[in-house]
């Protein structure tokens, strides 16, 4: 499947019909999601209404940790099989996902202050999410850091790959260490432990997130595709030039 | 293995030549610490408090300008084409540059940490097993900084780039390092933080020589 979608007019053909789809599915998983999320689900016993910080944290960081996976794979394909839109994926995702990270922070710290008394902890969760902010931004800054673009992915990929480690301490660190943060309650062995009236908007708001995530990667995808074409139409009329 | 003899003798000597460089990264380390408790105050209680803290990012602050030198030079002379043209395996060769780097870089500031402690009000209790979080911790942070100098080898603006890099996934190192000093300072079991370092330590060697080979190569087509 990978080997069709190498072509970057038959990518493009295919993203076209997917974009447009993915903006639909967003528009119909927010709606409702936020409308669960904010008016339709129960408060928590303990902290009343501020836990519908969660329908935002909690997605957030889902997709924070799967956009970094993601391109952990585009680096991937583009080191070991050399596929040609590979590194334009991951540049594509890196923005989407950083802010993804950022936003987790920042709701993270702002649910913190009045349910743990603390804008932050340097526990082992926050201070592994922070490091994946930070990965992501160097990710950014060593990209575009060359003058040729492909020792920026192949830079890029290789880091990548390098800060893969820090996913499953993400993930696990709630388990491993002792942290304020709670401990895992949807993706665990042994199935959810929340209830269907907070799991439900829960998934919505993940599913609006994820098909978000898909549609700007598309869209981004999309124009730096374009750039490309552009500076090789620039490159071959600059040689054809030349030869006059 | 008399590549790698070579590979060895050649850094520590252009290391040795180029002394004023190794020197000027002790005087950097020295300085971190001697700013510290004059910006603190000198009273000892709260020094010894943060001295292994400081102890390590001064270690890490120290290491990161050198960083750079690691393979910048290679890189403008053509020797890069030669590490690549040796018959052993790159990874090797890579591993033999980590091993030059410390001896030039880690070892130094290992050795001197005793005498900069004094500076911090580090009691002596426990140096023995700061020292070897110190040794064992500067080789991870300079496998780190490995990976970074090969991923920027013609980069603009490479310094800062391997610092953006190099900090971020430094820091388990100076948490366990510095909870391994702490310990050991207070005289407690140093054990658990200082099985983490080495762990993080041994999990970096496995993937170093292997992720600078890779970026060297990119670098040199």
């Amino acid at each position: 499947m990978f080997d069709y979608l190498a072509n970057p007019a038959r990518f493009q053909r295919i993203a076209n019909v997917i974009r447009p789809l993915a903006w639909l599915i967003f528009i119909i998983t927010l709606l409702p999601g936020l409308y669960y999320a904010f008016f339709n689900s129960p408060a928590d016993y303990q902290q009343g209404e501020t836990v519908r910080i969660m329908y935002i944290h909690v997605p957030s960081a889902w997709m924070a940790l799967m956009g970094y996976v993601l391109m952990a794979l585009m680096a991937l394909f583009y080191l070991v099989w050399k596929h040609p839109l590979a590194d334009i994926a991951a540049r594509s995702m890196a923005l989407p996902g950083a802010a993804f990270a950022f936003i987790t922070l920042v709701t993270g710290s702002l649910w913190g202050a009045p349910m743990w008394g603390t804008w932050w902890v340097w526990d082992a969760r926050l201070t592994s999410m922070l490091i994946l902010l930070f990965l992501y931004i160097g990710y950014m800054v060593l990209v575009d850091s060359f003058d040729r673009e492909d020792r920026g992915s192949k830079a890029g990929a290789v880091l990548l790959l390098v800060g893969v480690i820090n996913i499953p301490i993400i993930k696990f660190s709630v388990d491993w260490w002792n942290t304020l943060h709670q401990g895992a309650s949807v993706i665990r062995i042994g199935g959810p432990l929340i209830d269907a009236s907070m799991l439900i908007p829960l998934l919505l708001m993940a599913a609006a997130a994820k098909w978000w995530f898909i549609a700007i990667t598309l869209i981004r995808m999309r124009t730096l595709m374009g750039e490309r074409r552009l500076q090789s139409r620039l490159a071959s009329r600059r040689e054809g030039g030349a030869h006059d | 293995m008399q590549a790698q003899w070579a590979v060895l003798k050649r850094d520590l000597l252009l290391g040795w030549r180029g002394l004023s460089d190794t020197i000027a990264g002790i005087s950097f380390f020295v300085m971190i610490i001697a700013l510290v408790p004059l910006a603190v105050g000198p009273d000892t209680a709260t020094l010894t408090v943060i001295a292994p803290a400081i102890l390590w990012i001064a270690a890490l602050l120290a290491t990161l300008p050198q960083m750079e030198r690691l393979f910048a030079r290679d890189d403008a002379e053509g020797g890069l084409d030669h590490l690549l043209m040796i018959p052993a395996p790159l990874p090797l060769t890579v591993l033999t540059k980590i091993a030059a780097a410390w001896l030039l870089i880690g070892l130094p500031l290992t050795l001197t940490a005793p005498l900069l402690g004094m500076m911090l009000a580090l009691p002596l209790a426990g140096m023995a097993m700061v020292m070897l979080a110190l040794a064992i911790g500067t080789f991870g942070l300079l496998m780190l900084g490995m990976i970074a100098a090969a991923l920027v080898l013609g980069a603009r603006r490479g310094g800062v780039l391997i610092a953006i890099l190099v900090l971020p996934l430094a820091m388990p190192i100076l948490i366990f390092g510095v909870a391994t000093s702490q310990a050991a300072m207070l005289g407690e079991n140093a054990m658990p933080p200082f099985q983490f370092l080495l762990a993080l330590v041994l999990l970096l060697l496995a993937i170093t020589p292997w992720a600078t080979a890779m970026s060297l190569r990119h670098a040199a087509e």
